[in-house]
Formats: structure tokens, C-alpha cells, sequence
């Protein structure tokens, strides 16, 4: 039987603390050692479901989800014998150990066939050649299926979750599934059957409705081979091996560190330290890891442990949320800007919110939430209410408490009373609704807010997190709770929708300013955003807050996938120039958000859902979210292009309207030009090739060494480049305009004219202009737009 | 702040008032004797469901407001030194208060 480390794991221990002993898991009265079935059960079992012993489904003849079956013709295996049932004149007890954990998808590894042993031939003089390495040939997994069963060691919760991820074509499914059966039908043999009960990504990844987890042993007494099989809702019975990984649902490491001010702190606690407690609680140190194991996570203490000077703190001595993410990002050795199963612990003697704030997961700064937290050890957990029996104990008991509680929030769990806020309309997928939980007796609920207050929460503490607490953290989408993936608060069911909701001052649409939202495979996805003045008053503000990239912020989601954040390629740092809003104006800017900083972020077929967000300085305007599709390749040329032209080189030379220098990008839009006509990304793909040949274009050439860099002057070719942009623009204007979105593309038919203008053939210019203000007046855009435009062209004739 | 210097009110305490969930983007204030002694802008922060901390000198005995909004929601308190924590909270188009004689704490 597996015991807890002795000391739940934790490198740190409370101050003040003698060293005392996380009780042996089989000793603990939460744990459930696995199942025992008397025989008359068992038998039970096996009259009720038929499908108890059936053991006709070999992995090797499973087809992969969604692909084909067994072609017809090839036999398959006769179903084997079933034992003839012996007589059993005594009621043999059944025992099956533990099989909770996760488990991995073992697909079949195919073995070359072995050469034919032929007939011995005398050894003759000659070269030597090399001998085939015989070896298994392991086939490239495209299908990772990760398996959690959550039904027995500490708080069982009865589930069976499924993460399935598919490589090629990429994509990814959940499923969680409520216990309905578990029966140990022999010594370490069980069955345990499930409905399907929440679903999140691609369905067709999870088929069937049932799910049926078997555990078995091959020799000896332990368990030696585990399956998974999906059946029900019509679909044929899918069988698949699973291997044993952990008996734990997720690993996680937490750094401990501490404000040299802070005191004492408490990171282990024993059960039995303070009196108020429940009378059959078990006399036990636990640890922050022993908790967080507990709660299902193979926790790792970070070895890195720092004490962070105060003067590292403001000047006042207390902390801001800003100067702890800070210190996270100085002093925490893990550190990164992306998911992590990890977190970051913070001991410190005070918040700057003051003595009330006890501690805070403060990490909702920046592109990667929930990955710091701190605990404030000078602030109202240090108060003890007056007449307590333990004082000492009771700011043990607090603090601890407190550190699991803030450490919660790093796995995205709410507060007890607060799991209803919210509705299932968020960017990302909701987790299930649910209920609050006024009166649990969990790390989440605040003590001292339940009927009888913090005496009556803590005479029914059993240091423990919820049910619906625990179902999230071992069962939930992973991007849901893994520290730095989804933000805070988002997708778990309570999309904050107080923090979205518009503030009745802005109004932020993101729109595709086209008739349809759907886009062709390649063809760069244009967003325009408008924000309007829906105040009661004029107001002045930076006009270029849409356009100059550094106040917009854009999520985007495959469905079923990820959500990521679109960053802008191109920023711009400008003169602040505050220009009058008037009530009902509105603003407008343009991006092309398929492409982010590091690559694309549409680049397969597929639904995305798209919402903007800008930052107005003393607030957050959030816009509508909006779905659009982009379809599969139209043809073979679109599809072999693709990897070539899903780069980030072709970003780059699609954002900046041209990157010469970036020679193999350009060779793959030329190749986009030449092979898949009547694609709109043709019309970017030109705009970009022959953008910089409206100007001279300057370039870096290296010739090895930095002694040899030079400037080298491209010159400009104005007239082909012109002729090339106003046949990609002007023949077929709608097309054009519909794809690049009209600021970026009136602005590029300003360009050409600009240019023509430079070169001294006006008379090309003002044609360029004229059919400029005929597409606008088609378009019907802003009439100020167009009275600008024919300004510009009076001003020419 | 003094919220008045009339005679027959005790000596000055220090009066926390917290405000916690239910605001965004209110203005609030609080008044004595007609008089503003604090305004501000209310918005609770989700994880600590704390929107803000105000603390003020006020005088024993006195009657304080607090009003909420445009059209003001409001509540009264009167000052008392065993009870130094005032909580408001706004639940719906309702202003909760509760004074309390121990710091209400967040986490």
C-alpha cells in the first residue's frame, strides 16, 4: 500500500512546530483503499450486466476514433469460452487495491516481421555488410489519450475523465463521466462503468456515451493491464490499453518564499493543534503538498527556497499587487510567461489594501494568470478573536488555511459563495454550472461567513476541499486549473460577467466588415474594431488607441482548442494627441489577427471565436465576441502550400506589406500567386510582393562579419509595382476590399497613388484616387471619409 | 477628518468602512452632518470581493450616510468605538450594512 512521505513533501515547516507525521494513507478515515465485493455481489454483477466479462475487444483490431473500421473480409477473433462456474460453498471475499490515478493510452506497437532463417552458407571472403538492427518499429502515436479515475484513495469523487489529443489534424476532446458501477469481480479484477456527463472540444474524439474502465491482473496478484472502452450511443465498442502513469492526476511544483519581515510562517500544520476541531479528526501534520496531494496532485516542494530582503518591498514596507508580480518574476526560479503546473508562494508581512487583506492571488496581471500567490502575515488572521482557548494555535491554523486558500485560487477555484456567478457566454468553454456553497466546510468558503461563524466552520473542518471543488481540479479541461493557462476567473463556469460587462460609457464591436465571417484556407483574417462614444458627453482621447496596437488586446480560440491572445506585430509609440469624441462617434482600427508575434493563430480549418478588449486607462472596454469559419483547402495547391506558408517569415511579409529581405517568404506567396488563383490570399500576397518596390528600399546586407554591413538601396520599380497593386485592388474592388478590410485597403490604394504622384505621372495618381472614391461611394462608407478623399483629389485637378 | 466638532458627541475614533461586493463603477460617498467627508469609486475585485477601504475619524455618537450612485442608494450609521468596522455591500438595488466589532477579513 503507497504512504504519503512522512512529511507530506513540504521542505518547510511551521516555526513553531515540533515535527509530527502525516498519518499512513490505509490509516486515514478519507482514504479508500480500493473495493471489496462479497462473492453474492460479484454474482450479482454478473447476472445484472452481461457485458461484465466480455473480453472480446482487443486493442489491436480498435479503430482509431473517426477513422475506419476493420474492412470486411478479415475475420475476427471468436469469443472466448466463458469459464464454467464452479460451485462455491463459502462466500470468498473479493479484493481490489486502488485503482485511482491516471493512465496513459498504450497503442500496439507492430513488430517488423524477422527475417526467414535461410540455409547456412560457408563463410566467403568480401565486404562486410551491415546487418539489419532488428528493433520495434514504433509507430508515430497521432492519438494521446489521457485517462483519470477518481474512485477510490482520498475523497473519491466517482468520475472517469478523458483528454484525447489528436496530432494530426490537430485537435483536441474531453469528457468527464459519473461513476454508475464499480464491482470487484475478483482479486484485483474491476470494472467500473460510466455515463458521459460533460463534454469540451471535439466530440467525435470521444465517442459513445459510456465508458467502461477495467483493471486486471496478468500474473502475480497486482494489477498488471488496464483498458478503457467507449460504447453506447449507437457507436461499435472501442477498446484501448492503457498503461499506469501516476497515482496522481497532475504533478505540480510550489516555491516557497518569504519577505524577510514576515515572521514565522507556517507552511505544515497539525490537526490537533488548536481544540476547535471535528472530535474524530485525525491527529496529523499536514503540509501544503500533503493537501494539494490529497486534493490529487504529485506535488513537488521547489528545493529553491529565497528570503526575499524588504527592501525589496515599496517604500512603505507593504506590497502592491504590481510589486509582487515583480518579485515573482525576480525572485521565483520557474518563472516563465506560459502554462506551467507550477506556483509561486509568498510570505510577506502586509498588502498595501491593509490589515484586512489576508492574502491574495494577486498573479491577474499580465498574459499568464494564477501562477503567484501571497500570504499576509501581519493582517487579521494574526487577530485572534478574544476568549479563544489557543491563540498560538489559532494563527497556526489560520495561516495555513489561508496559504491552502490563496493557493486554490491558483488552480482557479472561486470562492465557495461565489461558484454561481457568472454565465456559461464567456470566450472558451464553460466549465459546469454551479452551485454556491454558502455553508461547505471547504478551504474556499470564508470561516467566519457561515451560519455560526468561524467556531462553527472549524468544528466541522476537515481540512478538505468541496466535492464540486475537487471534480474541477482532478477533472476539469486542464487549461481550466493549470497555473498561467486560462485567465482567472474565466471558464469555470462564472465568466466574471460584471468584469465584461461595458461600463455603458464605450461600446467595442469587433466585426469582420464584410457580409460573410467566413474565410477561405490562407486567406489572412482582417478584424476592424469600432469603438464608440455611448456616454452622455463629448470626450477626448487618443484617436490612434485602435490602430497603434498597444491598447488593443485580442483573444482567439479554435473551438475545442486553446484560447490565445493575438499580440500585434506592429506597434506603434506616437505623440499622445487627444482628439473630441462626440456622443455617438465612434473610432476605428484595423488588424490583420490571424498573425501574432510568434506565428499564426488561424492557420487550420475550423470555427474561432474572436473578442477584443481595450485598455481606456481607467478601464476595460470588452467587445462582443464573434465566430467566424475558415474552410478546409480548396484544392491540392492550397493544401501543399500550406506548411510552407503557415511561417512566421510569411507573417512577418504579410503583416509589413513586403519584407524583401525575407526572400523563401516571398518565394511562398509567389508560389500562392501562381497556384491557387481566385484564393483572396493571392490579393495580400501581391499587395506584399510588390509593396516595397513602391519606394526605394533600403536593406541590410551582410557580408559575414560585422565589418561588412552595409546599407544597399533597392530602387524603387514604381510602375510595375503600381500596375500589380491596382490590378490586385481595382479589378475586382469588392473581392479586395472584402478581404484586406477597408482601412487597410483604402489606405494601400493611397499609397499607390502617393507613390505615382511622387514619380511625376499625376495622371496615373488621380485615376488611382478617382476609382478610390468610387469604390468608397460603392461601399458606401463614411461620407467624411470620401469628402476627405475628394478633397485630396481636388487639390490635384 | 473630523466629521463634526458639535459638543455633546465623545472623542473622535477611527471608523473603517468596507466596502465589498456588489459594486462597479458606482460613485459612492460618505456624508456627516451634510457635510462630504469621502468620495469615491466603487469596484469589488472578484477573488478578495473587497472594493475598498475607507477609514475616517469620526465622533462617537454621530449619524454618518453612505450614499451609492447617482440617485443615491443609502444607509446610515451611527458611530459607536465597540463597533469600528462598518461593511457595505450592494446587493441587487439594496445597500447591505452591518457593523461589527471585529475586522472583517479577505482573503
Amino acid at each position: 500500500m503507497a504512504k504519503s512521505p512522512k512529511t507530506g513533501g513540504s521542505g518547510s515547516s511551521s516555526d513553531n512546530m515540533e515535527q509530527a507525521v502525516t498519518l499512513p494513507d490505509d490509516e486515514h478515515p478519507d482514504y479508500l483503499a480500493g473495493r471489496v465485493s462479497e462473492d453474492e455481489d460479484a454474482l450479482e454483477a454478473d447476472e445484472a450486466s452481461p457485458e461484465a466479462f466480455d473480453f472480446d475487444d482487443t486493442d489491436e483490431f480498435t479503430p482509431a476514433p473517426g477513422g475506419p473500421g476493420l474492412p470486411p473480409g478479415i475475420p475476427r477473433p471468436g469469443r472466448l469460452p466463458r469459464p464454467i462456474p464452479l460451485p462455491r460453498p463459502f462466500p470468498i471475499p473479493r479484493f481490489c487495491g486502488p485503482v485511482s490515478g491516471k493512465y496513459r493510452y498504450r497503442p500496439p506497437v507492430f513488430l517488423p516481421r524477422a527475417p526467414t532463417p535461410g540455409p547456412v552458407s560457408p563463410a566467403l571472403p568480401g565486404p562486410v555488410l551491415p546487418r539489419p538492427v532488428p528493433g520495434p518499429i514504433i509507430p508515430i502515436n497521432l492519438l494521446q489519450i489521457t485517462v483519470r479515475v477518481d474512485v477510490d484513495r482520498f475523497f473519491p469523487q466517482n468520475r472517469i475523465s478523458i483528454e484525447v489529443r489528436r496530432l494530426f489534424p490537430r485537435s483536441t476532446a474531453h469528457a468527464i463521466a459519473e461513476v454508475t458501477s464499480d464491482r470487484c469481480v475478483g482479486l484485483n479484477n474491476r470494472y467500473i462503468d460510466a455515463n458521459i456527463v460533460y463534454r469540451d472540444g471535439n466530440a467525435s474524439l470521444i465517442p459513445g456515451t459510456r465508458v467502461r474502465f477495467h483493471a486486471g491482473r496478468t500474473s502475480g496478484f497486482g494489477y498488471g493491464k488496464y483498458s478503457l472502452r467507449l460504447s453506447g450511443g449507437g457507436i461499435s465498442p472501442r477498446t484501448y490499453n492503457l498503461g499506469f502513469e501516476s497515482r496522481y492526476f497532475d504533478p505540480v511544483e510550489f516555491e516557497v518564499d518569504r519577505v524577510q519581515n514576515a515572521g514565522a510562517i507556517v507552511t505544515a500544520y497539525n490537526t490537533a493543534d488548536h481544540p476547535n476541531r471535528p472530535s474524530n479528526l485525525p491527529n496529523e501534520t499536514l503540509s501544503l503538498a500533503t493537501v494539494y496531494q490529497r486534493a490529487g496532485f504529485d506535488v513537488r516542494m521547489s528545493p529553491n527556497q529565497t528570503t526575499i530582503p524588504t527592501s525589496g518591498a515599496g517604500s512603505n514596507g507593504t506590497w502592491s499587487d504590481t510589486e509582487m508580480h515583480n518579485a515573482m518574476v525576480t525572485y521565483w526560479s520557474r518563472f516563465a510567461n506560459r502554462p506551467n503546473w507550477a506556483m509561486w508562494v509568498l510570505y510577506a508581512a502586509r498588502h498595501d489594501a491593509g490589515r484586512s487583506l489576508g492574502g491574495v492571488m494577486f498573479d491577474d496581471i499580465g498574459p499568464n494568470h494564477r501562477q503567484g500567490t501571497a500570504i499576509f502575515t501581519d493582517s487579521f488572521i494574526n487577530d485572534v478573536p478574544p476568549g479563544d482557548p489557543d491563540p498560538a494555535g489559532w494563527r497556526r491554523r489560520m495561516q495555513f488555511w489561508t496559504a491552502i486558500h490563496e493557493m486554490g485560487h491558483g488552480f482557479n477555484l472561486a470562492h465557495a459563495w461565489q461558484k454561481a456567478l457568472g454565465t456559461p457566454q464567456a470566450p472558451g468553454d464553460p466549465w459546469i454550472p454551479l452551485a454556491n456553497e454558502p455553508e461547505a466546510r471547504s478551504y474556499m468558503n470564508y470561516p467566519f461567513r457561515v451560519s455560526g461563524g468561524e467556531s462553527s466552520f472549524f468544528s466541522d473542518f476537515r481540512f478538505r476541499f468541496s466535492d464540486n471543488e475537487l471534480v474541477f481540479m482532478r477533472h476539469a479541461p486542464r487549461r481550466f486549473v493549470q497555473m498561467g493557462n486560462s485567465n482567472w476567473f474565466n471558464e469555470h463556469g462564472f465568466e466574471a460577467p460584471e468584469a465584461l460587462d461595458q461600463t455603458g460609457q464605450w461600446t467595442l464591436e469587433v466585426r469582420p466588415n464584410r457580409n460573410s465571417n467566413s474565410y477561405r484556407f490562407l486567406e489572412p483574417v482582417n478584424m476592424e474594431l469600432k469603438l464608440t462614444n455611448t456616454s452622455h458627453q463629448a470626450v477626448e482621447m487618443d484617436a490612434d488607441m485602435l490602430a497603434d496596437g498597444r491598447h488593443v488586446t485580442v483573444f482567439i480560440q479554435r473551438e475545442g482548442g486553446q484560447t490565445k491572445q493575438w499580440r500585434p506585430m506592429i506597434t506603434q509609440c506616437h505623440e499622445p494627441h487627444a482628439n473630441k469624441i462626440d456622443v455617438g462617434e465612434s473610432l476605428y482600427g484595423a488588424h490583420v489577427i490571424s498573425t501574432s508575434t510568434d506565428g499564426w493563430l488561424i492557420d487550420e480549418a475550423g470555427f474561432y471565436k474572436v473578442q477584443a478588449a481595450i485598455d481606456m486607462g481607467d478601464q476595460i472596454v470588452v467587445s462582443n465576441v464573434m465566430r467566424l469559419y475558415v474552410g478546409p483547402p480548396e484544392s491540392q495547391a492550397e493544401a501543399e502550400v500550406a506548411p510552407d506558408y503557415f511561417t512566421e517569415d510569411v507573417a512577418r511579409v504579410v503583416n509589413f506589406g513586403g519584407a524583401p529581405e525575407l526572400d523563401k517568404a516571398e518565394d511562398v506567396l509567389r508560389q500562392v500567386t501562381e497556384t491557387c488563383a481566385g484564393n483572396p490570399a493571392v490579393k495580400h500576397a501581391e499587395v506584399a510582393l510588390t509593396n516595397p518596390m513602391l519606394k526605394d528600399f533600403k536593406l541590410l546586407e551582410t557580408g559575414g562579419s560585422r565589418e561588412d554591413l552595409a546599407i544597399k538601396t533597392k530602387a524603387a520599380k514604381i510602375g510595375t509595382a503600381a500596375k500589380a497593386q491596382t490590378k490586385a485592388l481595382l479589378d475586382n474592388p469588392d473581392e479586395a476590399a472584402d478581404t484586406m478590410g477597408h482601412i487597410p485597403y483604402f489606405e494601400q490604394l493611397r499609397n499607390v497613388a502617393e507613390a505615382l504622384e511622387g514619380d511625376g505621372n499625376d495622371k496615373a495618381a488621380v485615376d488611382v484616387m478617382k476609382k478610390t472614391i468610387q469604390v468608397m461611394k460603392d461601399r458606401q462608407i463614411l461620407a467624411s471619409v470620401i469628402d476627405n478623399a475628394e478633397r485630396r483629389l481636388d487639390r490635384r485637378t | 477628518m473630523t466629521a463634526s466638532d458639535v459638543d455633546n458627541h465623545g472623542p473622535a475614533q477611527a471608523i473603517e468602512f468596507h466596502f465589498t461586493e456588489g459594486f462597479r463603477e458606482q460613485s459612492a460617498q460618505i456624508l456627516c452632518d451634510g457635510e462630504k467627508l469621502a468620495s469615491f469609486t466603487l469596484t469589488s475585485a472578484f477573488q478578495t470581493g473587497l472594493a475598498h477601504i475607507e477609514i475616517l475619524q469620526l465622533d462617537e455618537g454621530k449619524e454618518v450616510a453612505i450614499e451609492i450612485g447617482d440617485q443615491p442608494l443609502r444607509a446610515t450609521a451611527v458611530v459607536d468605538a465597540a463597533h469600528p468596522f462598518v461593511v457595505v455591500a450592494l446587493e441587487g438595488d439594496r445597500l447591505d450594512l452591518a457593523v461589527l466589532a471585529s475586522r472583517p477579513g479577505y482573503v
